[in-house]
């Protein structure tokens, strides 16, 4: 299996917060187009891909939104005030270039003014590098930016904004691609809002009510000098999901996933931890329930604009959801 | 306008018959069907065609306050249903069960602490006086388990209106002024219950009704001091009714307020965007799980004061949030789903 780096740049760079989704809905429709039975956008904006088969209802999720700021208001000297959508970072993003959808820029800046120790949105603008008037034109309150990146890659490693959860969405479209033949009637949710409280996602279980859901997500890891306590580390395969902040994993998904993993030989790395979570969380409480687990990219770097994984873990995370498509937990 | 009236009246989270009873007898003297389902919601019919489900909605609560304990110098312990700043209720007038006068107040030992002056006081340092001297003569009066609201007033104060509840009811105000207006397109008001612990009335009301598109109505918080910076004032008294951008638990659907915005200018109505959110308030949240893809539109008349004895508000806003109300029912048919 080769790395797509073509795809995995397009789906990185693609503008998406949280709220507008549109963008990437429409490069992964483009991308599914003839590929899948059925490809639709739910009322909620999540683009479903379903492909079609005799056995119970297995629903893959990954969210296409990112984090992002949201304009709240322009002052006479033509910069803008913000506040977050979603769990941003404040001091990540000091000083990082922001993105609009009308293509245009701005560098957020501290506000030294307001100088403390722990930052928050009200010490921090845009300066986008027009005049009052001219920013009055381009920009409006009620504006979302993301922090603009660009994709590098080396032999192994990737580092790229929106690997949260863009890769994701990347293991989703190429396993879909692949369409191995499956035990499963297979959904592939890429969902909108997941980074506030998975509220797409909880929307696509409510309209689907899946049998099960498994959640294609980020993780952080431990091989770096972020300080996180979790088990896992770039470059030794794709973690599984046992607790996270949002989910104890159904113990039958937990169980297939590993079963699935073992009978083709990817590699894995289980984990317990009490940070992040996933469109799994928000899924398993719809409807009657619905029984949930995740598996994930171990990522460094998750909400900044240089998000750091392995392509390895990566592929070996695409070849994993082919595996639990094949033969469940067998 | 029924305002004042409704204001006037106890409402508190899960206690709000008073306020149900007297929006049913309005809507029954002109003829609106209504029922009220389990937990106390006012499903009312406004009679009419309409190409979508259209919902508008309003919370009946007000913040609520309730005697947990009585101390042996006769002061109340009470607690508080809700979000609330307790520093609002420092010297507060209150009514318990709408017959017995309190005040809140601080208990002397702990205004004296030098390390406390100057510091918020924290809520369980507050207590109601009713002027009783002992356990035993509170307890004839008030009992654990009693209902405290603010107490009841409501006065013109200039262009505003000021008092009690004002901005817990301004929504049901604005909704029942709608609906006794008869408008045209047909559409369902549910008048809900509990709002204050995150919309779970509305919630049970979104199921029940399972709408193409909702509106909810409600105060906007704005703090439009000259002392406050501009970009923090979130909203403007005399601007117009604010379409809210989120709220802590979801981003709203920003393009369909700037394009309802659109049609409002059309029609010589002003709004503003609301520049603020509270991030512990999930508010709408949960009631959008409850119907997937429904347009939602949450509108807001600027207030002052919110949430304290003296809410105030704009009566030209308040003029302007009816109309707004009634163009949104055009509005919304005609969107697509």
């Amino acid at each position: 299996m080769i790395f797509n780096s073509e795809l995995m740049e397009k789906l990185a760079c693609a503008y998406g917060p949280s709220g507008n989704e549109r963008h990437v809905a429409e490069l992964i429709m483009a991308e599914l187009e003839g590929v899948v039975d059925e490809l639709y956008t739910d009322d909620a904006g999540n683009v479903i891909a379903h492909r079609k088969g005799e056995g119970r209802k297995l629903m893959f999720s990954a969210h296409m939104d990112t984090i992002a700021l949201l304009v709240t208001f322009i002052d006479e000297k033509g910069f803008l005030r913000v506040t977050n959508v979603g769990g941003i970072s404040p001091t990540a993003l000091i000083s990082q270039r922001m993105l609009f959808e009308n293509g245009r820029e701005g560098i957020l800046v501290l506000d030294k003014r307001g100088e403390k120790k722990d930052i928050d949105c009200a010490e921090m603008y845009i300066d986008t590098g027009l005049p009052a008037e001219e920013a009055r034109r381009w920009f409006a309150v009620g504006d979302l930016c993301v922090a603009k990146g660009s994709y590098y890659e080396t032999d192994e490693y990737v580092i790229c904004p929106a690997a949260d959860n863009r890769t994701g969405c990347y293991a989703l479209i190429e396993a879909a691609k692949a369409r191995v033949p499956s035990v499963f009637d297979v959904y592939y949710v890429f969902s909108v809002l997941e980074e506030i409280n998975a509220l797409g996602a909880r929307c696509a279980g409510k309209l689907l009510a899946p049998d099960i859901c498994v959640a294609v997500d980020t993780t952080v890891s431990n091989d770096s000098y972020e300080g996180f306590e979790i088990s896992v580390k770039l470059g030794s395969g794709v973690g599984i999901s046992a607790k996270d902040a949002g989910l104890v994993s159904h113990y039958s998904v937990y169980g297939m996933l590993c079963a699935a993993a073992e009978k083709a030989g990817i590699r894995t790395q289980p984990y317990a931890c009490k940070l992040g979570a996933t469109d799994a969380g928000g899924v398993s409480k719809t409807g009657r329930g619905v029984a949930a687990g995740a598996i994930s990219i171990p990522t460094r770097y998750i909400h900044t604009p240089g998000e750091c994984f392995c392509k390895s873990d990566l592929l070996d995370t695409v070849r994993l959801i082919e595996a639990v498509e094949q033969y469940a937990g067998s | 306008m029924l305002l004042k009236e409704l204001c006037m009246l106890p409402g508190l989270t899960g206690y709000e018959a008073p306020v149900r009873d007297f929006i049913r007898s309005r809507l029954d003297e002109v003829g609106i069907a209504c029922r009220v389902d389990r937990l106390g919601n006012i499903i009312a019919e406004n009679p009419g065609p309409a190409d979508r489900k259209l919902m508008l909605t309003a919370d009946m609560d007000e913040v609520s306050m309730i005697v947990t304990g009585i101390e042996s110098s006769g002061w109340l312990k009470f607690g508080i249903t809700g979000h609330l700043d307790p520093s609002v209720l420092d010297s507060c007038d209150v009514l318990i069960e709408n017959s017995v006068s309190g005040v809140i107040g601080v208990k002397p030992i702990h205004a004296l602490k030098r390390e406390e002056r100057g510091k918020p006081v924290p809520a369980d340092a507050l207590l109601i006086d009713i002027g009783a001297r002992s356990r035993e003569e509170a307890e004839a009066r008030v009992q654990i388990g009693a209902k405290v609201t603010f107490a009841p007033r409501f006065r013109q104060l200039g262009c505003l209106v000021s008092g009690k509840a004002v901005d817990a009811r301004v929504g049901c105000s604005v909704l029942l002024d709608l609906l006794l207006k008869k408008p045209p397109i047909g559409f369902t008001a549910v008048f809900s219950v509990i709002g204050r612990l995150d919309g779970k009335g509305l919630k049970v009301g979104v199921n029940q009704v399972q709408p193409d598109a909702v509106v909810q109505i409600k105060a906007a918080e704005c703090a439009d001091l000259d002392t406050v910076k501009p970009e923090r004032q979130a909203a403007v008294l005399g601007d117009g009714p604010c379409f809210f951008m989120k709220d802590g638990g979801t981003v709203y659907d920003i393009a369909l307020a700037r394009r309802a915005r659109r049609a409002a200018e059309s029609e010589g109505i002003r709004t503003q965007l609301y520049r603020y959110c509270k991030t512990e308030n999930y508010d709408i949240h949960y009631a959008m799980l409850a119907k997937p893809g429904a347009d939602w539109l949450v509108m807001g008349v600027p207030c002052r004061y919110t949430e304290s004895p003296v809410a105030a508000l704009s009566l030209e806003d308040y003029r302007e949030s009816v109309r707004l109300a009634e163009m949104l029912t055009r509005f919304l048919t005609k969107e697509e789903a």
